[in-house]
């Protein structure tokens, strides 16, 4: 409460608040809080969804080729996605807790969500790198099938294509990993100015 | 005509949130970013972050400490996202009085716009302590919301206050 003594606060809070402002449209408020949580209810399920269509795609895959090698990267390729899915929930434990919390609190929760974004980041370069070595791997051997049972060797433009699309794909994703990282780390970085601030004012 | 269901309710109690409160909750947008655009955004997430907080309100504290605790806590984050745009003067303040004098009400659009730009440049923890006490929260209510004590609220208001001070002295000489 302002003291009744205290003019020059008195006087700021009345510049400050001004005349009411018009109460917000709170139609259009909850028209984005619906757009807003359908998103982020999208988003989950999407994360659900990648996975479920890798693993079709990936037994689609191996059933159509019953090679050793085929199946064998398929079947890395399904573990992985699975295991990305499985690591990114567990990942996320512990990072939720609700919003009225002291703005200390509210800072040290946001601190550990970005460490936790920047680990999952990491964890995702390595295994995109383990996911181009089975996919480099996967692609060589097809090429391969495909020349001995036409008999006519792959040309090999056609491996530099393949290779190539296989690389631009990869240098996106591991492009967008490292922007994000880097913004996340920038982000941490201000988030723990902000802890040493708001300490440093209560010394 | 039946029992309403929680959705509903919590719809009714979200309304009569936002229109006790709403306008405390865009000058804490209006104190975090100074771009418009940008503004309304924050003002919708910190709506957002309420409505989804709105359920768990057990009267611990007061409503307004509640979504003011709430907002600031958002404010901060959005503010840890990106670098501040270079200060000017805002264009936006409190919307005008049709009735009052156009004189008067244009002397205090202008101390609200400077007010804005001097709380602009205090680092966020004064700024924060500050747009507190402006809305009118009792130094306990401010302890609650920043998780200090007391005492500390009424040592880091005073610095912010002298802070402040200096800040619109500069701010006018600059005008003048």
């Amino acid at each position: 409460m302002i003291d009744r003594d205290d003019a020059e606060l008195r006087a700021w809070a009345a510049d400050w608040r001004g005349e009411d402002e018009a109460a917000p449209d709170a139609a259009e408020v909850r028209r984005r809080i619906r757009t807003s949580s359908r998103r982020q209810a999208a988003f989950t399920v999407g994360e659900f969804a990648i996975t479920v269509a890798v693993l079709a795609l990936v037994t689609w895959q191996a059933g159509r080729l019953p090679a050793v090698w085929n199946v064998a990267a398929m079947g890395a390729l399904g573990i992985l996605a699975v295991a990305a899915l499985a690591y990114t929930l567990w990942n996320r434990m512990g990072t939720w807790k609700p919003a009225a919390e002291s703005t200390g609190a509210h800072l040290d929760l946001l601190a550990l969500r970005l460490r936790r974004r920047l680990r999952a980041l990491h964890v995702g370069l390595y295994l995109l790198a383990v996911e181009t070595l089975v996919l480099a791997g996967w692609l060589w051997f097809l090429l391969g099938e495909r020349a001995s049972r036409t008999g006519v060797p792959a040309p090999a433009l056609r491996y530099v294509t393949n290779f190539a699309l296989l690389a631009v794909w990869i240098c996106l994703f591991a492009a967008g990993c490292i922007w994000v990282i880097r913004r996340t780390r920038r982000q941490l970085h201000e988030v723990f100015r902000l802890r040493s601030e708001l300490g440093n004012a209560a010394d | 005509m039946g029992e309403p269901d929680g959705r509903e309710l919590q719809e009714a109690r979200f309304e009569q949130a936002l229109n006790a409160h709403g306008a405390a909750l865009r000058r804490v947008a209006a104190a975090y970013e100074r771009d418009v655009a940008r503004r309304e955004d924050l003002f919708q997430d910190i709506c957002l972050a309420i409505w989804r907080a709105l359920p768990r309100f057990r009267g611990e504290a007061s409503q307004r400490t509640f979504v003011l605790r709430i907002a600031h806590n958002r404010a901060v984050t959005h503010s840890t996202r990106r670098r501040p745009p270079a200060l000017e003067l805002s264009e936006a303040g409190p919307l005008a009085d049709p009735a009052a004098d156009p004189e008067a009400e244009m002397s205090r659009r202008q101390r609200h716009a400077r007010l804005e730009a001097a709380l602009h440049r205090l680092p966020i923890a004064m700024r924060q302590i500050l747009t507190l006490a402006l809305e009118g929260l009792a130094h306990r209510d401010i302890a609650d919301v920043l998780g200090i004590s007391e005492n500390n609220v009424a040592v880091r208001l005073s610095r912010a206050r002298d802070r402040l001070r200096r800040e619109l002295r500069q701010e006018e000489a600059g005008t003048k």
